[in-house]
């Protein structure tokens, strides 16, 4: 490849996609992070539903607030903050009522379609299955594809701090990683099918 | 597949972005894939949550509030 990478990386790209109108730029964003978000604010607020009201209006005040983001700020830290504002805020409207009533919002008509219902005991069996599966094609990668990937994923390394640990050049490292997820897809992919429709 | 990949690592040029953003608009598959690629990532991270439509119902939100304020 011959032209430079993105300057700013992947995130900063996006907001700036989604910043001139490419709401599609701001939709990968969204499947990016939406389980992170969800799961900083579950720690929050430990309750799914109120976490899952909460997300999407982390995610609504970011659209509406990102014209005036600069795009060389860190996008997942402002989002991360936003969330977390959201989380605490919530509680803190929870305390100041005088009752524990759940809040105005969460007794609208129509809360199936907006948040809807806990997943049955077939999805999360399916889930279970899935993430079996995924755990199964990680243990039986080769070492070096397994520990690479396993640096970027779970200790968040970029791939110069991985090359480095792991004494390979850059481009070994990328090519590790990049077959390793190809292999684990590929065997996960049937088991993604059934619930294709509720994916992006 | 690998234009999944190469997206969620931003392992590309701007001109590849471009390419990718407008066929993401059009090319259901490919959306799926990236939303399975993350759905891997993220399981890898820890993060299992079953596949209900969460994102979808986001994208909604965001497609609602955009529409109501026209």
């Amino acid at each position: 490849m011959s032209e430079p990478q993105l300057a700013g990386g992947i995130d900063a790209a996006l907001v700036l996609r989604a910043q001139q109108g490419e709401m599609v730029a701001f939709e990968v964003l969204v499947v990016k992070y939406q389980r992170r978000v969800a799961a900083t604010i579950r720690r929050l607020v430990h309750d799914d539903r109120i976490a899952e009201e909460l997300t999407q209006e982390a995610f609504l005040s970011v659209f509406v607030a990102l014209p005036g983001f600069k795009p060389d700020g860190e996008f997942a830290a402002w989002l991360f903050t936003i969330a977390r504002n959201a989380a605490r805020s919530y509680l803190r409207s929870a305390q100041n009522r005088q009752d524990d009533r759940p809040v105005q919002w969460l007794d609208e008509a129509g809360d199936s379609d907006r948040f809807g219902v806990a997943p049955s005991p077939e999805e999360q069996a399916m889930a279970h299955q899935l993430f079996e599966r995924i755990d199964a094609e990680v243990a039986a990668l080769p070492e070096l594809q397994r520990r690479a990937l396993l640096m970027r994923e779970i200790d968040g390394l970029d791939y110069k701090a991985i090359a480095a640990a792991l004494e390979q050049p850059v481009n070994t490292v990328k090519s590790h990683i990049f077959r390793a997820r190809e292999a684990i897809a590929n065997r996960a992919r049937p088991l993604l099918a059934p619930t294709r429709d509720r994916r992006w | 597949m690998n234009d999944a990949l190469r997206l969620l690592d931003g392992d590309l040029t701007g001109a590849e972005l471009t390419l990718l953003l407008e066929r993401l608009k059009h090319d259901a598959a490919l959306r799926d894939e990236v939303a399975a690629q993350q759905l891997i990532r993220d399981g890898l991270a820890g993060l299992r949550t079953p596949d209900d439509g969460y994102s979808l119902r986001i994208l909604a939100r965001l497609r609602g509030a955009r529409s109501g304020a026209k």
